[in-house]
């Protein structure tokens, strides 16, 4: 081993046993924050991106077409009850998201015109959610993996250059007015990082102050399969998304 | 309003009425020797504006004739409108002073001053008159009539843009100086410049406009977009579609008068916070057309989703139903939506037919049921639509007795066919 080879395993050393304190002074102060008050319930609030396949069960593109190669934002919120704390947490509860996407109408020649075109989707939810969080609870791994399925119905509009909700006529001249529902469920995995285990104190002062036990920032893939179970003359809003954001329980 | 009041040109929240303001008490303070060294009449307040001859009751509500008004605004179209009228302007000082005062009521032409430092007035030529002067103040109200051209100037066409004020002067006997009191009207005859034009972008009837204005500030104008089907000069803005009250440089032009592939005409001007309209801009030329949003798009390529949550629709959907779902819809909109318990059924409906519609949708045996359980329903729609509500009516009641007198033969039928016998009663 040469000297320059030393010098870097020394330094590497250094700086692994360095982080290794570290972290065993993040689990070390984050059990000083276990001396905490009763929880049962979760809420979450959580961003991300939405693709509805509505271009696969489709003949044509008109997601494409409208909106190019944009996802929808969503955003949305849980609140989940625990009802079974042992190994791990159970809980149930239900969520409300908004998503939308921004996009033009197309001119007759198919060119993109000045008209502004969108699509909005409200989907409501109820899960059944399981957290492994005994590791993150017993043993100070801020790490909880999760997983969670569910019915979702998701009340979806589109919007036309007026802003108005686009309307229609089919061959017969009736109105077809672009607003419906599409019923479904979604499943996902996830996993949530504890906070608590940055700042202890923090965490304590939150859980004393407003009840807060701990706080976690989640990255989740949930997979909703909006088509009213298969059906063909539905709206296809069905995607896999990964979304972020925060967790507080409580 | 009593006691010391300030009559400000302004307008109560406007930027441009605080730099007006500004300006006014800049102005006041120069001419401080007359206008404010004086001070205050108690107990006096404004009584209001009428208008005299040709103006009674066609004053405009600009130039604040009610007792309640603080600001007073001549504009160019009210200059046009009043010249060569009068106004008589009271005012009350109620209780009078103890002590026995004249008065005297005094106005200046737009930017000029009246010298107010004694009760005697003196007038100037087309700068400064006193339709009284030296009176005795012996009744609580007084008042004074005004020549609304010498106050606004003379020339509607002078491009001014300053206060003409009306003083009111009293002074009790004995005393050396003066009390008095000014109401500030503001004429302004100044034009806004005219916005340059832009580019418009045409939409589904509808189209955007957009425009710069680098003379005049934005914080003193709003603009107005004037749109027809044939070009048009300022003189014929009465008939012009138009949208007012615009505060920015582009805005969107949404309204059913647009029709699509027909060419508008636009125009705009700017509006200052007198009222007073800019010159028309260029014109720009331009023709909404349909454009396909993402619900056409949808529909244009198949997509099979009706939308609307509609469970008759759901049903109906890829059949030969298409008759019978007209016959619905008019039912709907012709019977249903003419009553409050008819749209509250038809609300109650779409708010849970949705779900029924979903669950159906994908199950062909179903939707074969729904649409045998629909004929009735239809039977009934057509019926009302032919026969009218109470005709309708009278026609299910006969159908009704119909099938209870043959249901009736039919049971008797039945138990003749039976080889118990029925008893009643009896041990």
């Amino acid at each position: 081993m040469s000297v320059d080879h030393t010098t870097r395993w020394n330094l590497l050393t250094t700086r692994g046993v360095a982080i290794a304190s570290a972290l065993c002074a993040v689990c070390a102060l984050s059990s000083s924050a276990l001396a905490e008050s009763p929880r049962s319930m979760m809420l979450e609030v959580h961003v991300g991106q939405h693709t509805p396949a509505i271009d696969e069960s489709t003949p044509g593109t008109p997601y494409a077409d409208t909106f190019g190669n944009d996802a929808m934002w969503l955003i949305g919120m849980n609140l989940d009850y625990q009802v079974w704390r042992d190994h791990g947490s159970l809980a149930v509860g239900g969520g409300l998201g908004y998503g939308w996407v921004d996009g033009f109408a197309l001119n007759g020649d198919g060119s993109q015109s000045a008209d502004e075109a969108g699509f909005n989707i409200l989907p409501l939810s109820v899960n059944v959610t399981y957290r492994w969080d005994w590791a993150a609870l017993r043993h100070n791994v801020p790490l909880v993996p999760y997983a969670k399925v569910g019915l979702t119905w998701a009340l979806w509009w589109a919007t036309d250059g007026k802003g108005d909700v686009a309307v229609v006529a089919d061959e017969d001249g009736n109105a077809r007015t672009g607003r419906g529902g599409t019923l479904g469920w979604q499943a996902g995995v996830g996993l949530q990082f504890l906070l608590d285990a940055v700042s202890p104190g923090m965490a304590r002062e939150f859980d004393n102050d407003v009840g807060v036990n701990n706080s976690y920032i989640f990255a989740e893939f949930l997979y909703r399969g909006l088509d009213d179970f298969g059906s063909d003359s539905s709206l296809d809003l069905s995607a896999g998304s990964l979304s972020f954001g925060l967790m507080f329980e409580f | 309003m009593t006691g010391n009041q300030t009559h400000s040109f302004s307008r109560p929240g406007s930027r441009k009425g605080i730099k007006r303001t500004l300006g006014s008490l800049a102005l006041t303070l120069a001419v401080g020797a007359t206008a404010t060294s004086n001070a205050a009449i108690p107990n006096f307040s404004f009584n209001g504006i009428t208008g005299r001859g040709a103006l009674e009751d066609n004053l405009n509500d600009r130039l604040g004739t009610s007792s309640l008004d603080t600001e007073h605004i001549i504009n160019i179209e009210d200059c046009n409108a009043y010249l060569g009228g009068e106004i008589e302007v009271s005012f009350t000082i109620d209780p009078l002073p103890a002590v026995d005062s004249d008065y005297a009521i005094a106005y200046a032409a737009p930017g000029q001053t009246c010298s107010i430092s004694s009760i005697d007035v003196e007038a100037r030529e087309d700068a400064c008159w006193v339709p009284e002067t030296q009176k005795f103040l012996g009744s609580t109200t007084i008042e004074a009539t005004i020549r609304l051209s010498d106050l606004m100037g003379g020339d509607c066409d002078a491009n001014i843009e300053d206060p003409a004020n009306i003083y009111v002067v009293t002074q009790e006997s004995g005393a050396t100086s003066v009390l008095s009191e000014t109401i500030e009207v503001y004429v302004d005859l100044k034009r806004p410049t005219a916005p340059v034009i832009g580019e418009a972008e045409a939409g589904d009837r509808r189209f955007s406009v957009r425009w710069t204005d680098d003379i005049n500030d934005e914080d003193d104008v709003d603009y107005t977009v004037y749109w027809d089907e044939v070009d048009f000069t300022i003189g014929a803005l009465e008939t012009v579609n138009k949208k007012d009250d615009v505060d920015a440089t582009s805005t969107d032009i949404e309204s059913s008068a647009i029709a699509n592939d027909v060419p508008y005409y636009v125009r705009v001007v700017a509006v200052d916070d007198a009222d007073n309209e800019s010159e028309l801009s260029d014109v720009v030329v331009v023709t909404p057309a349909e454009t396909l949003d993402f619900w056409e798009n949808y529909a244009n390529a198949g997509g099979a989703d009706q939308g609307d949550f509609c469970f008759v629709a759901t049903a109906a959907y890829g059949t030969s139903m298409a008759a019978e779902l007209t016959t619905l819809r008019q039912f709907r909109d012709g019977v249903l939506m003419q009553s409050v318990g008819g749209r509250a059924l038809v609300q109650r409906y779409y708010a849970w037919g949705r779900y029924a519609a979903a669950w159906i949708a994908d199950k062909p045996t179903l939707k074969a049921v729904a649409r045998v359980l629909l004929v009735p329903l239809v039977w009934l729609a057509k019926a009302t639509l032919a026969l009218g509500p109470l005709g309708a009516l009278a026609a299910f009641a006969m159908v009704c007795m119909v099938m209870v007198a043959a249901r009736r033969r039919w049971i008797t039928h039945i138990r003749g066919g039976l080889p118990l016998a029925i008893t009643t009663g009896g041990n």
